[in-house]
């Protein structure tokens, strides 16, 4: 988790066991599922944004399912999701470069037909830390 | 930053223990610039390789966000790295308006939820924390590999 591209040599010289003992328990991993892939965090104010935009909507409660196939279309949304906060539905979630990009991207999402309310934050900074999570037992 | 950077960061995102030799071809470059410039992307921290892993199998059930307010003298980089310190808080995040911070953390139970927000109101300058449950998807790899990359897209 903290580094999925370290080598396998690497991982079992610090293991003390072989690098078939490494490889072998991977795949063993990979096949039951508990391990379902690999990937890359991406911190994207390293790609010239400045901060991200979090959205909390009210959509109407019979038109949620409308609202998140357009949600779903929007290009750049980074991630959505149904919340089950008592005031709010769906939450948004979106990377801006700019001011103006924070009020455009609100609008977006505003005049769709089926929200009724729209709570903003900004979110100035993101600190992934995966290897936080503690896999000591199955 | 230039499109073969981005095509990289494309690759990597499916795979992330994808070959620089399989990058290379596959984007018609040579083995010696795929690597390069991977190792120039995670030096300068716009990459971090990670594993996917199904959290239901570790008996995580839910998600909690809890909001974090500060005291207005509390330096919110010296809380974010105390709160780093907490077991299982994944991802912390520096926000502007209704609260000062929020922490995503997986939990187990309710009893394992109160134990991390015991926790984060230990933390220096901390003044209110409000969770919020969110229930997890698992097994899926590509929500899997979005809950490692700390967003959830469904």
């Amino acid at each position: 988790m903290k580094d999925s591209r370290k080598k396998f040599t690497d991982i079992a010289k610090e293991c003390g066991v072989s690098v078939t003992t490494i490889k072998n328990r991977y795949s063993e991993l990979k096949k039951s599922g508990i391990v379902l892939g690999s990937t890359v965090i991406v911190n994207v104010k390293n790609l010239g944004y400045e901060g991200y935009l979090s959205l909390y909507v009210n959509a109407k409660f019979d038109e949620v399912e409308q609202f998140l196939e357009y949600v779903n279309k929007l290009p750049g949304v980074m991630t959505y999701h149904v919340t089950l906060n008592e005031n709010y539905n769906v939450h948004v979630l979106l990377p801006v470069k700019s001011m103006q990009e924070i009020e455009r991207r609100k609008e977006q999402i505003k005049n769709h037909p089926s929200v009724i309310d729209v709570k903003a934050n900004i979110w100035t900074e993101i600190k992934s830390i995966p290897e936080n999570l503690s896999i000591d037992s199955l | 930053m230039d499109k073969l950077d981005y095509k990289i960061m494309e690759k990597l995102m499916d795979n992330s223990r994808l070959s620089f030799r399989k990058i290379a071809k596959e984007l018609g470059v040579s083995t010696d610039t795929a690597m390069r410039r991977y190792k120039k992307l995670k030096k300068n921290g716009t990459l971090k390789p990670t594993i996917a892993i199904d959290l239901s199998k570790f008996g995580y059930q839910v998600v909690i966000w809890y909001m974090i307010s500060l005291m207005p003298q509390i330096n919110s980089s010296s809380a974010v790295d105390e709160i780093a310190k907490i077991p299982n808080v994944t991802t912390i995040i520096k926000a502007v308006g209704d609260y000062d911070l929020l922490a995503m953390a997986m939990v187990k139970d309710f009893q394992h939820m109160y134990k991390i927000g015991d926790d984060l109101a230990k933390v220096s300058g901390v003044t209110k924390i409000e969770g919020r449950p969110y229930i997890m998807a698992s097994g899926d790899p590509e929500v899997g590999k979005a809950c490692a990359r700390g967003f959830y897209r469904p």
